[in-house]
């Protein structure tokens, strides 16, 4: 007859726990608890960020031309800004989400309407006076719309 | 008020996927409350874009009366359709798996974990970049362009990608339907509608294939990591594309697990919604279409010829239907990519051996970032640890579709020389990624539960 095994037996219990099911559910929930921790810390930071320093939409500054635009489809919107740099296509992109559904034609002075959002007044005037473009209004923060009267009627329905 | 009134149509969208779901399972035993109800909300919501999608098309724009009409008269039709097929016993069929403790549990740790989302998307109202520059204003487009919609559409307009499809924007627009305004809380509403609903889903669908009553851990990882909370918000595409995914797989794989002609059909649906994502939702699709075939004529069961018949119906019927929005917008409307260069054949442009290497090199760099917080090396250690039971015959085809779908993606990198590669794989890398890992995560927690090692 066979003696008892030298073998060493593990409880059931701790044979379970170091199961590869067992151990990587342990790793999950390990990344659970950091994540959550970190995500927490983050929301809380940018949430008390958010109350010094209030959410701004760069499309903003195109707010009220939506009504003396309807109608037409394009629109010009020139602009001397670097367009590689974050901030200044960030504001091109959503001046044309602030107007949509009038369409901003980068660049392009030939439209009946042209935005002008210049690094410098100066700019602005100057590319007007050249395309011979005539300035309507002029908002706080610098964004001139003018009128190309040698342009033809660009209206949505073409 | 406002708010109220874009809230409407969205339950209006839950209450016609629900009653689908109750005409696709009539007479069968239906899903477990749980699956019913996360794949409600998606399909409809699905549902609600391509009827919307169907009224531009008819109508030639946005209109009130129509959008709001045609919704209505889906669900009605669908409640008559439901008493006369099924009559007192409607709603009343069983179902395959009850409401346990353990459900009701999970879904009170996961809607606990989705508070700090609801703080975070108020951050970032607007969304990200993305929203603003394409899906937003898309929806803006729709909703404000009058009988002009299809200028959205304009060369001009090619920061926009004006040939991605619109089920994302025509959602939106949805939602803005009854106040007709383009409030910030639409779209943000969307993007955590997904969120919740497909962490939801892997949730239900991990139940219900796996009856591991720790499934809710999957969700969570997804909902707890601080870069997929963050993608999630920007009312970007991509969560959409994760929430069909998921969707499209767990019903494939019901299909497949027994013999179910209601997934089949469901099945179909949700590839065709799928593929009315974005071009990579497409290309999805047309991957699972390919692979479900060929695993469909190599699968062994069921023996009877009707019962297969059948089942491949309903698939078809399901694609048939489901892809019909994708298929009007890809014949009449989309302008074609406008960013697309041939590299193989073009000699200003060509591929070259340093972009093939740039693209291994970020998505090494990517798997391992510090953003992913260690998720994808620890999913690849589980997946080599369960090697056998990850590569299962019942499981075999999601692995074998991420392999596939990334092969294509890279590729597609490699031959699509219009962009810095560089430059393109810093934006855009990631988020492919991000709507692949509530996938991945199905895969890797029905490999890890229980029963099926």
């Amino acid at each position: 007859m066979n003696g008892p095994s030298n073998k060493l037996r593990l409880p059931y219990a701790l044979t379970a726990i170091l199961s590869p099911r067992w151990l990587l559910t342990i790793c999950f929930l390990g990344v659970i608890f950091y994540h959550t921790n970190t995500l927490l810390d983050e929301v809380t930071k940018l949430r008390k960020l958010r109350a010094i320093k209030p959410y701004a939409f760069a499309g903003e500054k195109f707010a009220g031309l939506q009504e003396l635009l309807a109608g037409e489809r394009y629109v010009g919107y020139y602009t001397d800004k670097d367009l590689d740099v974050n901030k200044d296509a960030q504001q091109f992109a959503q001046a044309q989400y602030t107007l949509a559904p009038v369409i901003l034609d980068l660049n392009n002075t030939q439209h009946r309407y042209i935005l002008f959002d210049c690094t410098s007044p100066d700019v602005a005037l100057r590319t007007m006076k050249q395309v011979g473009a005539l300035p309507l209004r002029r908002n706080q923060f610098g964004i001139i719309l003018a009128v190309n009267p040698h342009a033809a009627a660009g209206k949505a329905s073409e | 008020m406002q708010i109220i009134l874009t809230i409407i149509p969205y339950l209006f969208s839950f209450l016609t996927g629900y009653l689908l779901l109750e005409l696709i399972f009539s007479g069968k035993r239906k899903p477990s409350l749980l699956t019913h109800c996360f794949l409600a909300m998606g399909l409809g919501l699905g549902t609600g874009a391509a009827l919307t999608f169907l009224v531009y098309v008819l109508l030639g724009g946005f209109s009130q009366t129509a959008i709001a009409g045609v919704h209505l008269g889906a669900v009605l039709i669908l409640f008559m359709v439901l008493q006369k097929k099924d009559g007192p016993t409607m709603f009343r069929s069983g179902r395959e798996r009850t409401f346990t403790l353990s459900d009701g549990l999970s879904l009170i740790v996961l809607l606990l974990f989705f508070i700090p989302v609801r703080w975070y998307a108020d951050i970032y109202p607007q969304g990200g970049w993305d929203a603003w520059s394409v899906w937003n204003f898309k929806a803006k487009f729709l909703l404000l362009s009058g009988q002009q919609w299809t200028n959205i559409f304009d060369p001009v307009l090619w920061r926009a990608s004006p040939h991605y499809p619109l089920l994302l924007p025509l959602t939106v627009v949805w939602g803005w339907t009854l106040p007709q305004s383009p409030l910030a809380s639409g779209p943000q509403l969307v993007g955590l509608l997904f969120t919740l609903m497909t962490c939801g889903l892997l949730l239900a669908a991990l139940r219900d294939l796996t009856k591991n009553p720790l499934a809710v851990i999957a969700p969570l990882l997804l909902i707890s990591l601080p870069f997929f909370v963050l993608l999630s918000i920007s009312q970007y595409c991509d969560i959409v594309v994760a929430y069909y995914l998921l969707a499209s797989l767990f019903c494939l794989a019901k299909t497949f697990q027994g013999d179910s002609r209601p997934y089949a059909c469901l099945s179909g649906l949700f590839l065709g919604l799928l593929s009315f994502t974005k071009p990579e939702g497409l290309v999805a699709a047309l991957i699972l279409l390919a692979l479900t075939a060929g695993q469909f004529l190599f699968w062994a069961k069921p023996k009877n010829t009707t019962v297969r018949t059948q089942i491949a119906l309903a698939g078809i019927v399901g694609i048939v239907l489901g892809f019909i929005p994708a298929a009007i917008f890809q014949l009449f409307f989309s302008p074609g990519n406008q960013t697309l260069i041939n590299g193989l054949s073009s000699a200003d442009h060509p591929v070259t051996l340093y972009r093939l290497k740039m693209i291994f090199a970020f998505l090494g760099a990517e798997l391992i970032g510090e953003k992913w917080g260690g998720l994808w090396g620890l999913l690849g250690v589980a997946v080599i640890v369960l090697i056998r039971s990850a590569f299962r015959k019942e499981i075999r085809l999601i692995p074998l579709f991420l392999t596939l779908y990334m092969g294509v993606v890279l590729f597609y990198y490699f031959l699509n020389t219009y962009f810095k590669i560089e430059w393109w794989l810093q934006v855009s890398l990631h988020r492919i990624l991000f709507s692949l890992l509530p996938a991945f995560l199905l895969w890797v927690f029905y490999a890890l539960a229980p029963d099926t090692e």
